[in-house]
């Protein structure tokens, strides 16, 4: 069966003008990612002949362009009228402060449906101390441009543990800037963001409490709130969260959102480092399909075998814990750190996992089976690891991996020598 | 618009304007009160932004208001395309049936309202589709007063109206368009919600016509003049509450463009127009809360949308001053929010019959608020609409 991604993200460039404390891209990690120097980008006639052959191959009507910061791109107005005139939806990720007002408004004139502005805090200093720069007056500003222009905006909070105190301020500062939806994100692992995990990811508690005051501005503003990092519902009781949706991990499966990196290499999101195959070289089908994006989707925490929802909570951010743990089917550090409670809860049979209709991805959970029965976990016979054995579970390939001797799971231990299957795109694609 | 332009709202200006315009002035000064405007007025409607008679409905009404304002602001800004599907479409249907069996509208003004707003709405492009929509739905007026769309008729009615319908979302796997092999429009399957929604619109559309005695003599009969015409346009223009179910323009604009009065592409904008605000006036003044328009989303539930109409615009104005001053944002973001905010309530307005006749002061003024450039097109056709208005010599 083909994969039919709703979606394509393409980091247009590696180069940012921020250094933002929490970034994930991948190549702000010492992995010696391809296009890791930011030096190396595709032509523009390059690039759209990689979407154009993605887009036909994979049939997604939606492409999303990132970064990097994809603004410092000279050719970014371009490229998105050309994925517009191909009938895509087009989405923007950005950081508010490369470009000006006008190409914004250029952007928007061009194509550019939604476009997602950082917006971490309705304190200047905090959101200048997060991106390591001086970005709040600028991102408020681009939020506006963006409106004005007759665009969507949504402004993306990364919940850290430097302004949660100020999530709902944020909410409403987002409103009264006009934004059409808010995202919120726990801060995920990876890229720059490993070096401040200490500093900046915050507890369970934390995490409840600054998700409690989102949900209360966005009852309180009307606004359209998301959660796209997965909040593993053992940790957070997401059954308190009413007008939240929360989602899960979709990576390599037809929700996913699959990732082009500047040079053409595809990747199961923009989270992970793992390197699927060079579009310029091989069909989107047949990496799609491939053995490391096969593995990836069967990946599970082995701390999460036995819980009878894991095929729907699949343990959280895969990303996160390859590119903290070396293994896709590790920990990722927010179930790390936690997992004793976990534990604990457990022993003294506490209902986990509560509140699973906040999943916006899952369904399956409610389909056939008593609702009381995915509201809590169980020990269950078929150990969901086992089970994938079973099926012959392919070796895991991958750019890089960090302390491999860590990672928890004895199943995904035996794909650490696995083959690499990164391609380095060929010269005449840069 | 004026009001704009000159930054500055007065007493007067409040005391003088009727019914929904007043209000209008109220958040608009609101909003000067953020962005530096010079005159703040609080005292008529303290901080509502609800009209009276909105305040007291009860909370389904005003809901059912407000989703149909918000649908409503859409259709004025041209968005239908990207923002408005079949479930939207329903929403804007259920609303109109809450209103008339609440009583809180006419048969009459539900029929104007549910025909302008499912025509705006139903356009692929705003300016083609709109009118041969329109056509449609007169085609089916035609039916009945011809004595064609008889009882026995109705459920081909039905599958038109219900066709119009579904063309917000023409793609949807929710239902089939095919072409009729008859005189009978078939949709397969057409969803018996759709279906419910096309026999309310199908009543709306088959009752309560106007009198022939309706309204002033210059609106009775054929349009024979060029002053006739003009003096229609004129009427039309300015009171088109007085005379919501009048259709007119239509005649009149197209005798002017046969006498070389308005050139063709702004006679076409005109008439969209005219179909668009005629029945504004009481669907503001009368029942609407102000300020739904500033909205994070379409409201997916009524309680959304009525907790949008009540609180939004003036919390967010009350927010943005309140961040202004605490120096939380720039003084320049301030301000392009406070345009942002202004917009959005300016798009749901009417031009006011203000002393100033420029082109800038006519309905197109909502296209043109800083720093949005107002497309050359309405223009041109604003400054034909205010060329013809100076022009009749009894104003």
């Amino acid at each position: 069966m083909p994969i039919r991604p709703q979606s394509l993200l393409f980091e247009i460039t590696a180069r940012c003008n921020l250094n933002c404390l929490y970034c994930y891209n991948v190549w702000k990690d010492d992995c010696g990612y391809p296009c890791g120097d930011c030096s190396a980008e595709l032509d523009t006639a390059s690039i759209k002949r990689l979407l154009a052959k993605a887009v036909r191959e994979s049939g997604v009507s939606q492409v999303t362009i990132t970064g990097g910061e994809p603004f410092l791109h000279d050719d970014l107005v371009e490229i998105i009228g050309y994925l517009a005139k191909m009938g895509l939806a087009v989405g923007l990720i950005a950081n508010g402060t490369a470009g000006g007002e006008r190409m914004y408004r250029d952007a928007v004139k061009a194509g550019a449906g939604i476009v997602e502005i950082p917006l971490l805090s309705s304190e200047r200093a905090i959101h200048n101390a997060m991106t390591r720069g001086t970005a709040f007056d600028l991102a408020t500003e681009r939020l506006v441009d963006v409106k004005s222009a007759g665009g969507r905006t949504c402004a993306v909070i990364v919940l850290t543990k430097m302004n949660m105190h100020d999530v709902r301020e944020t909410i409403a500062m987002a409103a009264v800037l006009g934004a059409d939806s808010v995202m919120i994100n726990r801060f995920n692992v990876g890229g720059e963001g490993r070096r401040h995990v200490d500093e900046l990811l915050p507890s369970p508690a934390e995490l409840t409490a600054a998700l409690l005051e989102a949900e209360a501005a966005a009852e309180e503003w009307q606004m359209p709130i998301f959660s796209s990092v997965p909040v593993q519902p053992c940790l957070v009781d997401l059954s308190q969260f009413k007008r939240m949706r929360f989602g899960t991990c979709p990576a390599c499966t037809d929700k996913g959102y699959y990732t082009i990196d500047p040079l053409g290499n595809l990747r199961p999101c923009n989270h992970s480092p793992t390197i699927l195959g060079n579009l310029f070289e091989s069909d989107f089908q047949a990496l799609a399909g491939n053995v490391a994006a096969a593995a990836y989707r069967a990946a599970r925490p082995a701390f999460c075998s036995d819980c009878a929802i894991v095929d729907d909570c699949q343990g959280g951010c895969k990303a996160a814990a390859e590119a903290c743990g070396g293994c896709v089917g590790g920990e990722e550090p927010f179930l790390a750190r936690n997992k004793e409670s976990v534990r604990k809860k457990r022993e003294q049979g506490h209902k986990l996992g509560l509140g699973l209709e906040a999943w916006g991805r899952s369904k399956r959970h409610t389909a056939g089976r008593p609702a009381e029965s995915n509201v809590h976990y169980v020990h269950s016979v078929h150990s969901v690891q086992s089970a994938r054995r079973s099926e012959g579970a392919p070796r895991m390939g991958g750019v890089k991996r960090h302390d491999k001797d860590s990672c928890c799971n004895p199943d995904h231990r035996r794909y650490r020598g696995g083959r690499n299957v990164h391609h380095p795109p060929p010269n005449d694609h840069r | 618009m004026y009001i704009i332009r000159r930054r500055t709202i007065t007493d007067d200006d409040v005391s003088r304007a009727r019914g929904w315009r007043r209000h209008v002035l109220i958040g608009a000064a609101m909003v000067l009160a953020v962005i530096g405007g010079e005159i703040v007025l609080r005292s008529s409607v303290p901080g509502s932004g609800l009209t009276p008679s909105a305040r007291t409905l009860t909370p389904g009404v005003a809901s059912a208001w407000a989703t149909l304002r918000a649908a409503l602001r859409t259709a004025v800004a041209c968005r239908a395309k990207e923002s408005l599907d079949s479930r939207d479409a329903m929403k804007v249907s259920q609303s109109c049936e809450t209103l008339l069996r609440s009583g809180a509208i006419s048969m009459t003004t539900g029929r104007h309202l549910v025909r302008t707003i499912t025509v705006r709405l139903s356009c692929d492009d705003p300016t083609k589709s709109m009118l041969e929509l329109r056509k449609e739905f007169q085609a089916l007026q035609a039916l009945r007063l011809e004595g064609k769309l008889t009882p026995d008729r109705v459920s081909a009615g039905r599958d038109h109206v219900a066709r119009l319908m579904l063309l917000f979302d023409a793609a949807s796997s929710e239902a089939k368009l095919i072409d009729p092999p008859g005189e009978t429009l078939q949709i397969e399957p057409v969803p018996q919600a759709v279906r419910n929604v096309a026999d309310t619109l199908l009543d709306l559309l088959v009752t309560e016509d106007p009198p022939s005695d309706y309204g002033p003599p210059e609106l009775r009969g054929p349009v024979k003049s060029v002053e006739d015409a003009i003096a229609v346009v004129r009427l039309l223009w300015r009171e088109p509450k007085e005379y919501p179910v009048v259709n007119k323009h239509d005649e009149a604009i197209d005798y002017l463009v046969g006498r070389s009065r308005l050139d063709p592409e702004s006679a076409e904008i005109l008439k969209e127009v005219f179909t668009m605000v005629c029945p504004l006036p009481d669907f503001i003044e009368d029942q609407a809360p102000v300020g739904t328009c500033y909205i994070p989303a379409t409201p997916s539930t009524v309680q959304d949308a009525q907790d949008l109409a009540k609180r939004n615009i003036p919390r967010i104005a009350a927010t943005l001053a309140e961040l202004k001053e605490t120096g939380k944002l720039s003084s320049d973001v301030s301000e392009k929010a406070g345009r942002l905010i202004a917009r959005a309530l300016i798009v749901v307005s009417l031009p006011d019959e203000s002393d100033d006749s420029s082109a800038h002061d006519t309905a197109f003024s909502y296209y043109c608020w800083e720093p949005i450039v107002m497309p050359e097109k309405y223009k041109k056709a604003g400054t034909a609409l205010s060329e013809l208005l100076a022009s009749s010599s009894d104003d």
